[in-house]
């Protein structure tokens, strides 16, 4: 988790992009995605997106979105596999639960959307650094900066709380506390209790940050930002190509 | 008791050595303090003793357990571990409740429970607080809270990391004079402090790590005497050893307050005293 959306450094076509285009990118790709039915054009953007992360050399890292997004889309597919009962009956997976070919094509339409949908997000994340969205988002967008800065906060603690829960789960498991399990249900059961040291020292982290924050003037008035951000002729032929895709997706549907 | 050999580790295949070809043994008894800057390796060679993290070439044995191969819930019978933040360990609502967690999960006898809890907390000076929620404590009380609940476990081996940090100096002596009992009861300490006076008061052996390697490892007293191995870990002598090594060599043995005014003196000659 905590890799999967955490900046990584970089110096690529990609990374230099104006952050507002990259936000765009995966906005408008997440809803291309809803407004296409076509298989081929949900598999084309998924390998755009590879194509993104390779140029943006994160592929390493960005094969464990998609292995993680292929598990949980293949649980969704699975699912709408066995509660669609119209169409032609391939076989019957158990009695009276048959497997269609409407029920097989819808499924895997679910699961490419959102293999297409949400990796572009989590790509985004790792190839813009947090404080240069933070100005796109309130010097261009023009969003209040403390709501901004709340997004932002937002994102910038879930890798900091994964390894925080993985502290807490070493530190059960030096206590004799099975987490180390295999089987998923159990590992729930073991998991959830582990949850309330995480709640309490987030909640008693996010305290004090707003101590310290209140305490160096934070929202005391306008701000000055370090990094005026530019508009290249990449980031114009970036939109053009996002454009061209949701137009695409409106043609083709 | 405790072999490590050869043990080498990297958080990933790209990843810089965090230990480098690292060679220890540690027998049954011994109070050995782990001292060394952030960053040198420490909590990393700590998590490597009960199989929290597995090397990447080498091999740990714990009680004749390989560590790579056992998991940590089993080694938490051979072992105890108490985490630098207390925050990371105590989740239930009572006191009593955390001290209990850990008795529970190794199948610890009903009939004996509340009796080691009870022994534990007056130990720690807990006693009343078992029905408190530890979240409500101090961060003194919970690093004891903490402390207790991998005491109560009685393993032979309790691996420390900073116990006494957040703790007054009184605080601070009454946690380590129980790990010192422990440790007189036949239990292996392993410690890791930033605190040389500590480390100078309670350890037999220390050993420095250093970028990953073992820079130092020997009796207490040898070790506090290498300032230069010390200064690049950003320690120095505890005060006594630095006066003690100003003094030369008629002072080499003196290790205490007590040990320097009886070396002052034997240095006494008429009308004052030659150094």
């Amino acid at each position: 988790m905590k890799q999967m959306l955490e900046y990584v450094h970089g110096d690529s076509v990609i990374h230099r992009l104006n952050p507002l285009v990259k936000l765009l990118w995966a906005f408008l790709t997440c809803i291309a995605c809803f407004i296409s039915s076509n298989h081929l054009f949900l598999l084309g953007v998924l390998l755009s997106t590879v194509v993104v992360a390779a140029s943006g050399s994160v592929l390493a890292r960005a094969k464990g979105v998609y292995k993680a997004l292929f598990i949980l889309g293949f649980l969704l597919m699975l699912f709408q596999l066995l509660f669609t009962p119209y169409g032609r009956v391939y076989f019957y997976i158990l009695p009276g639960v048959p497997v269609t070919d409407q029920g097989l094509s819808f499924s895997l339409l679910l699961m490419l959307r959102m293999m297409a949908a949400l990796s572009p997000l989590s790509l985004m994340l790792m190839l813009t650094p947090m404080n240069e969205l933070l100005t796109a988002m309130t010097h261009t967008l023009r969003i209040p900066y403390r709501y901004a800065f709340v997004v932002v906060t937002a994102l910038r603690f879930i890798p900091t709380f994964s390894r925080e829960m993985d502290q807490i789960m070493q530190a059960q498991r030096s206590r004799g506390h099975e987490t180390d399990t295999r089987n998923p249900f159990k590992k729930v059961k073991v998991i959830l209790p582990m949850c309330i040291p995480l709640l309490i020292s987030s909640v008693r982290r996010i305290e004090t940050m707003a101590i310290s924050l209140e305490t160096r003037g934070f929202n005391t008035g306008p701000r000055s930002y370090r990094k005026k951000l530019g508009f290249t002729r990449f980031d114009a032929l970036a939109i053009i190509i996002v454009m061209a895709v949701l137009l695409l997706s409106i043609i083709i549907g | 008791m405790i072999s490590i050999q050869h043990l080498t580790y990297r958080y990933d295949k790209k990843a810089p050595l965090i230990l480098d070809h690292i060679n220890l043994e540690i027998n049954k008894g011994e109070c050995v303090a782990l001292i060394g800057q952030n960053g040198s390796g420490k909590t990393t060679l700590l998590k490597q003793l009960n199989g929290l993290l597995k090397p990447t070439s080498g091999r740990v044995t714990i009680n004749g357990l390989d560590t790579a191969t056992t998991k940590t819930s089993a080694l938490a019978r051979h072992i105890g571990y108490l985490f630098q933040n207390p925050d990371h360990q105590i989740f239930c609502n009572t006191v009593y409740d955390e001290i209990r967690f850990g008795l529970l999960n190794i199948q610890c006898p009903p009939e004996e429970i509340h009796d080691r809890i009870k022994r534990i907390a007056g130990l720690l000076g807990l006693e009343n607080k078992l029905t408190r929620d530890p979240f409500t404590l101090s961060r003194g009380e919970r690093q004891r809270v903490a402390l207790a609940s991998v005491l109560v476990l009685e393993t032979d081996i309790l691996v420390l990391d900073e116990p006494t940090t957040g703790q007054d100096y009184r605080e601070c002596v009454e946690i380590m004079e129980i790990v010192k009992d422990l440790n007189r009861m036949g239990k292996t300490i392993i410690m890791v402090s930033h605190d040389i006076e500590v480390v100078a008061d309670y350890c037999e052996r220390t050993i420095i790590l250093h970028q990953g390697r073992v820079l130092e490892d020997d009796a207490t007293h040898v070790v506090l005497r290498k300032s230069e191995s010390l200064m690049l870990s950003g320690l120095e002598p505890p005060q006594i050893i630095q006066l003690a090594l100003r003094f030369g060599p008629l002072f080499q043995h003196v290790r205490s307050p007590e040990d320097m005014a009886e070396a002052v003196a034997a240095c006494a000659v008429p009308g004052g005293v030659r150094v």
